[in-house]
């Protein structure tokens, strides 16, 4: 049950069902949204639904403050790249933005953003790829709890998770030894993103169903 | 022997490697309340998509390189738009280097032009206009050198505004230059 805590705020079920000759078959989608806060300065967060179409142009609304911004890491070459909100429009409107990636959000001005995703929730054998070394990585579900126990995060001996504390704006890191975390086994927020840094590629996979 | 010969060879091999990254900024031009636009040669006007604008980065004032690619001023996402002259609003760019780093200090300096395809043609095609940001520091972006978690990439808008010149006729420099000589001689005597 705990791991069927969804936090969408509003989650409609939208039921379509279809009936075969042999048996009767029932497709169960879980359509929501979810609201995510960006406080002033940077966070590390995700888009924890599937959108219709999940760029920047698309989720966010044009409403947001001047010089905004988003960069999503790119871990092949170790570089970030970003799209920056000014005059109404983003300086890369088609950057993506999918569940289970991690991103940062830049908020330059004195009030937290309100960001309301909505779409569905992702269902079924869910992988996100995680490379040697740093990945910036989020849950593909929108749900809270300890990274490992809770969202299945695979963890080996010298591996380590990033948080980013917004208020100190610096990053909060614990490593993982023989069984036992370096700072406590990291808490991930709906809409939360974090960088995990492996020492060798892996698969983040979970099986994942609001029905269970 | 061999083996000596092996270890030798990767020493060899060791010493010639040089630690290759990348070091970000961002091509963001405008501040937080957008007090630092370039200004055409009138001082009031604002740049619009016709000027373009290169950003030179380096570890000091002078080892200045461009990076990454020119970009219209007046322009958001590949569309002109004219509440935003004065101003670039461009993406990342990144920069291999063997010596810099996410988290190392940098400089980072703005050049701006109309009439030529870059700022060193513009510097010597009269009637083009040219112009140029202070040097300013930066903290620039990307994976520390010790492998730490990555820094996100600064903007690049610590400089104030500036105005543009035209880039005179070679004949007024020479009339300049000539008008010059005959002060110094006519002090000399």
């Amino acid at each position: 049950m705990k791991a069927k805590a969804i936090f969408a705020a509003g989650l409609l079920m939208a039921a379509a069902a279809a009936q075969s000759t042999a048996q009767t078959v029932f497709s169960v989608n879980a359509v929501g949204f979810v609201n995510v806060n960006f406080p002033p300065g940077f966070s590390i967060a995700s888009n924890p639904l599937e959108g219709a179409t999940n760029t920047v142009a698309a989720l966010f609304p044009t409403s947001l403050p001047n010089n905004c911004a988003v960069f999503k890491f790119n871990t092949a070459n170790g570089t970030f790249s970003s799209s920056t909100f000014f005059f109404g429009a983003w300086s890369n409107p088609n950057l993506s933005l999918v569940p289970g990636e991690g991103f940062f959000f830049r908020n330059p001005s004195v009030n937290t953003i309100t960001n309301t995703f909505v779409g569905n929730v992702k269902q079924g054998t869910l992988t996100t790829p995680l490379s040697a070394g740093f990945t910036l990585v989020s849950s593909q579900v929108p749900q809270s709890g300890l990274v490992t126990t809770d969202l299945g995060l695979p963890i080996l001996n010298t591996e380590t998770v990033f948080k980013f504390n917004n208020a100190l704006n610096a990053y909060s890191g614990s490593t993982f030894f023989f069984g036992s975390w370096s700072g406590g086994e990291p808490t991930i927020g709906v809409g939360e993103g974090f960088f995990v840094k492996k020492v060798a590629a892996s698969s983040w996979t979970r099986s994942f169903s609001v029905n269970q | 022997m061999k083996i000596k010969s092996i270890v030798c060879t990767a020493l060899v091999a060791l010493s010639t490697m040089t630690a290759k990254a990348d070091y970000q900024l961002n091509f963001v031009t405008a501040n937080g309340g957008e007090s630092n636009p370039v200004f055409d040669v009138d001082g009031t006007t604002r740049l619009n998509s016709t000027f373009f604008g290169q950003l030179y980065a380096g570890a000091d004032a002078g080892s200045l390189v461009a990076v990454g690619s020119a970009l219209q001023f007046g322009t958001v996402g590949g569309l002109v738009r004219s509440d935003a002259n004065g101003f670039i609003i461009g993406n990342t760019v990144s920069v291999t280097s063997g010596s810099l780093f996410g988290g190392s200090s940098g400089v980072y300096q703005l050049r701006a032009w109309q009439g030529a395809s870059t700022y060193e043609l513009a510097q010597t095609t009269f009637g083009a206009k040219i112009g140029s940001s202070s040097v300013q520091t930066v903290t620039f972006g990307g994976v520390p050198s010790g492998g730490g978690a990555p820094l996100t990439p600064p903007d690049a808008n610590l400089h104030g505004s500036f105005a543009l010149t035209v880039v005179p006729e070679p004949a007024t420099i020479a009339l300049g230059l000539f008008g010059a000589a005959g002060l110094f001689i006519r002090r000399r005597k």
